[in-house]
């Protein structure tokens, strides 16, 4: 007969259920898309909510990076500062004049890996791409071990955004299902465009040069751009380094990251100004894909309560 | 818990990094007492999800001093507890823990668990519900006994009792198991 300890033991370390790959992409996808639908509710004054939705997604990112650089470039040339306004302001120039953009986001450093948690293998790849007005798409890859069979396995899921219509389309490709969320489109683009053409005062604008450097066979000119401490600036790393062609003006390539190196991540592989197919941004599943009915609302965790 | 910390502040500040990690920290552990509650694994996977989604929406007004794992499964039990009480309701005769060893896996292979998860599983389920909370609560999510006893709302000598009488018939069942 086995004793209270051994037992407790057994149970300690025995007991185990584990979702596998589709069950915890299956559930994540909803609770993702939850979070960003509650997000996305909330009525809260543009003031208080800039960061969350202008950090609504990686495009948005890329948005707030170069109003932050044009905000820099307008102040530096009042100032008549150093050889940095230069590049700053063709950087702008050029990036205004932007109608499409494509680019690859990876994690240089990811997040330290948590026990217990599916593992992650390699690095998250996002292809990402932008058309103006407000369509925006995103395709991540994923390598998860399936705790079944050990092995690596491959999940992808995309994200496609219409900010005019205020829509999203998620995608599930390893299930086939599809599921939209609507979101109030005049929260985002208001928010994107009165930032855009009205830039706050309390961007930085002491963007420090980083010289120049070849980035593939490209000479490259770098900025650095430190988060303020007071949380005003709207980047999600605390040092944010853009770097652009030194012909073209154009981004070339974007780090952002933590200040203590515990996580970064780069924005890389710039194409601009492409034709992009309409299809790519086209919220109706492709053919195949299964609807999901979006997941019922709740009003709220409850909080714990006693029998 | 430092770690927990920090994704609870990332979390607040409405960080989804910081909720895909607390879904992937605690996505097994809850799974794991869903099924140990409630021995059924659809019911399982969608108190789960239910308690994730919920989880999910409330980054805003989300206020937690204690511990992120206790929070979690306390809302894991309460759900639970909905769910036994709904099935109680339809039910035209008594409810019993309809765990089979095969349902674990199913047709679609979702929720994975070595044999002997199936058989400690099997003998948690015929213990009765509280007795369940008690032991699931204190070994797998590590939570003290005046918590659980907050939780049922009973003295912390009661939780104790339940969890001692649960081991003692948990003993009874596998090593019947075994004679058999």
């Amino acid at each position: 007969m086995k004793s209270v300890d051994q037992l407790e033991k057994t149970i300690r370390n025995k007991l185990s259920f584990t979702a596998d790959g589709r069950l915890h992409n299956r559930i994540l996808t909803e609770v993702l898309a939850a979070h960003e639908e509650s997000k996305q509710g909330k009525s809260d004054p543009l003031s208080r909510n800039i960061r969350r939705v202008v950090m609504y997604s990686r495009i948005m990112k890329l948005a707030a990076a170069l109003i932050i650089v044009g905000i820099s470039v307008g102040i530096c040339y009042i100032t008549r500062d150093t050889h940095s306004s230069v590049a700053f302001a063709d950087v702008v120039k050029e990036m205004q004049q932007i109608r499409t953009a494509t680019w690859t986001e990876i994690d240089v450093v990811s997040p330290p890996k948590i026990k217990g948690a599916v593992q992650i293998v390699g690095n998250h790849i996002r292809q990402c791409a932008y058309k103006a007005p407000g369509h925006e798409r995103q395709d991540t890859t994923q390598t998860l071990v399936d705790p079944r069979t050990g092995q690596p396995a491959e999940f992808k899921n995309i994200h496609i955004i219409d900010r005019n219509a205020g829509k999203a389309l998620l995608l599930n490709p390893q299930e086939m299902t599809a599921a939209i969320h609507s979101f109030d489109p005049n929260v985002h683009q208001n928010a994107l465009y009165d930032v855009f053409l009205n830039p706050p005062e309390n961007i930085p604008s002491d963007a420090q040069s980083l010289g120049t450097k070849q980035i593939g066979n490209r000479e490259a000119i770098g900025f650095r751009l430190q988060k303020k401490t007071d949380g005003t600036y709207p980047w999600s790393g605390d040092i944010t380094d853009i770097w652009v062609d030194a012909k073209t003006r154009l981004l070339v390539m974007l780090e952002t990251g933590a200040a203590d190196g515990g996580w970064m991540f780069r924005l890389k592989d710039f194409a601009f100004n492409q034709e992009l197919d309409d299809s790519l941004f086209s919220l109706d599943p492709p053919q195949g894909y299964r609807m999901l009915i979006p997941p019922p609302k709740i009003l709220s965790v409850e909080p714990p309560k006693q029998d | 818990m430092i770690e927990d910390e920090l994704l609870k502040w990332r979390f607040k500040c409405g960080s989804q990094d910081a909720l895909r990690r607390i879904y992937e920290k605690y996505l097994n552990h809850l799974l794991t007492l869903a099924m140990a509650l409630l021995s059924d694994v659809n019911t399982a996977q969608d108190v789960v999800h239910d308690v994730f989604v919920a989880f999910a929406k409330s980054s805003e007004d989300f206020k937690l001093q204690g511990s992120l794992r206790s929070y979690l499964a306390t809302c894991v039990v309460n759900r639970a507890r909905d769910r036994i009480r709904s099935n109680q309701r339809n039910a035209v005769g008594p409810v019993e823990p309809s765990i089979k060893e095969s349902e674990t896996g199913g047709p679609e292979q979702l929720v994975i668990a070595s044999e002997e998860a199936q058989r400690l599983n099997c003998a948690i389920g015929r213990l009765p519900p509280e007795q369940r909370e008690a032991v699931v609560l204190h070994i797998k999510s590590q939570m003290k006994f005046k918590e659980i006893a907050k939780l049922q709302g009973v003295s912390v000598n009661t939780a104790l009792g339940r969890y001692r009488y649960a081991l003692n018939k948990l003993r009874s069942i596998l090593d019947g198991e075994v004679e058999k």
